[in-house]
């Protein structure tokens, strides 16, 4: 374990560093994840780039456009208070980031979604709010959106001298709701759903865990949520996004199948959630 | 190897350090404080916790080059010899501890806690320590002394 460390100061230092890094370089964000990868040899790079010192962290309106910081921590979003309906889903998320507040305090939102574990929180929240993605290189700056950011399990369109720096979320919402099952207080997530009602009372919801990359369906006002034909409809809908991800993960805490048995009630719950969040919902959208 | 500054509880210290040096390392080896465990090295555990800038991190998790310029307090910070913080008197009454492996990390989050929050909910304070792992006491005899800790700071802090 040898590596040379960058921390650019601003967006020219992290130009430079992106331009002139020599060899396989991981950029950090928190590091709570990559840096214990690095201790174990799981990754090997030549170049640590760390964004903690870019000035990534601010929170802004920009163009009617809530702008996170690619740096912003879990901390952070418990503070946030941008746009409220951005803010509401993400409060909720960022509460039940596993791992303590040590996590929560230097786990970030840029660093999560360009680890882009099937398992974690963050990529089915940003599907579900329609983000879009800041990418910088020396190249310039390319915005994406969120539905082309991940590409796979552990795997973003990130090229290899590009960053994270922004995500914008460009729609407001009407309420959310949020919930995930995971199998002990300190696991992993096995299946994340993250729900939005939009202001013309359809639901979209973003399901993380199901498959590689967070699968997004969309489902006119669900009336009887819970039902078992309900969840027969939802498996049906589930049918072609899934296939579209690459088909259903698996991995050492809990097979496809399981993950794709508990989805429609674990999507019930979020939607069931997002449907109590009277905090925020107008009352034309209300049922 | 870099020369660096830090400030590890309330004193200057100024460390040599290479790129790829874990925070833990330096302030076990380099600044001799050992109350700071290794513990799992991925993250987990949380007995390796000291507060950068007033909040909690697991120091496995960081390299102390990203830590440069900032305020740590380690175990020792808090309190020790016949010094003890409230914290640690409330988790000695309340039998919160058995090896003490644990011990600096759930001392110091209950800290963070409590300036965060001076009279925690029971929910509160589990979501407070759910980064921290004992293998000894199963985990009610700590959340009593954080209550009792809790208890006897707002105590401390009432007007009279």
């Amino acid at each position: 374990m040898s590596y040379s460390y960058l921390a650019p100061r601003d967006g020219e230092e992290l130009d430079e560093a992106l331009r002139t890094a020599k060899g396989p370089m991981t950029v950090i964000g928190g590091g709570t994840v990559i840096i214990p990868r690095i201790t174990f040899g799981q990754e090997t790079p030549t170049t640590v780039l760390d964004l903690s010192k870019a000035n990534l962290d601010g929170v802004g309106v920009e163009d009617g456009l809530t702008i996170l910081g690619a740096m912003t921590t879990y901390r952070a979003l418990n503070r946030f208070d941008g746009d409220p309906t951005v803010a509401r889903l993400l409060h909720k998320v960022a509460n039940v980031v596993t791992g303590g507040p040590q996590i929560r305090n230097r786990g970030t939102v840029g660093g999560s979604a360009s680890y882009a574990n099937p398992g974690s929180d963050i990529p089915g929240a940003l599907t579900a709010l329609d983000a879009r993605c800041e990418l910088r290189s020396p190249d310039g700056i390319r915005n994406v959106p969120i539905s082309e950011f991940f590409v796979g399990p552990f795997t973003t369109c990130l090229h290899s001298n590009e960053a994270l720096t922004s995500i914008a979320f460009p729609s407001p919402v009407a309420a959310c709701g949020y919930y995930k099952f995971k199998l002990s207080q300190s696991s992993w997530p096995i299946v994340t759903a993250a729900s939005i009602l939009k202001a013309d009372g359809k639901i979209q919801v973003a399901v993380g865990g199901l498959a590689g990359v967070p699968v997004l369906l969309q489902l006119d006002y669900p009336i009887g949520a819970a039902d078992p034909e309900w969840r027969d409809h939802v498996r049906t809908l589930l049918q072609d996004p899934l296939d579209a991800a690459g088909g259903l993960w698996t991995d050492e805490l809990a097979p496809g199948t399981y993950r794709a048995r508990i989805t429609p009630t674990i999507i019930a719950r979020s939607i069931a959630d997002c449907l109590s969040d009277q905090a925020i919902r107008p009352k034309e959208v209300q049922p | 190897m870099k020369r660096m500054e830090m400030t590890v509880n309330e004193e200057k210290v100024v460390v040599e350090v290479t790129d790829d040096e874990l925070l833990v390392y330096v302030i076990r080896e380099k600044i001799g404080l050992t109350g700071t465990n290794v513990g799992c090295l991925g993250g987990d555990c949380g007995a390796c916790t000291v507060l950068v800038d007033g909040l909690s991190t697991k120091s496995c998790t960081v390299l102390a080059r990203t830590v440069e310029g900032a305020h740590i307090v380690t175990i020792e910070g808090l309190g020790s010899g016949g010094a003890l913080d409230p914290i640690q008197q409330c988790f000695i009454q309340e039998n919160a501890f058995q090896c003490g492996f644990c011990l600096p990390g759930m001392l110091l989050v209950t800290k963070e806690l409590l300036q965060d929050i001076p009279a925690p909910d029971d929910e509160q304070i589990y979501r407070a320590i759910d980064g921290n792992l004992c293998r000894c006491t199963g985990y009610n005899t700590i959340i009593s002394a954080v209550r009792s800790a809790a208890a006897r700071c707002s105590e401390k802090d009432r007007p009279r």
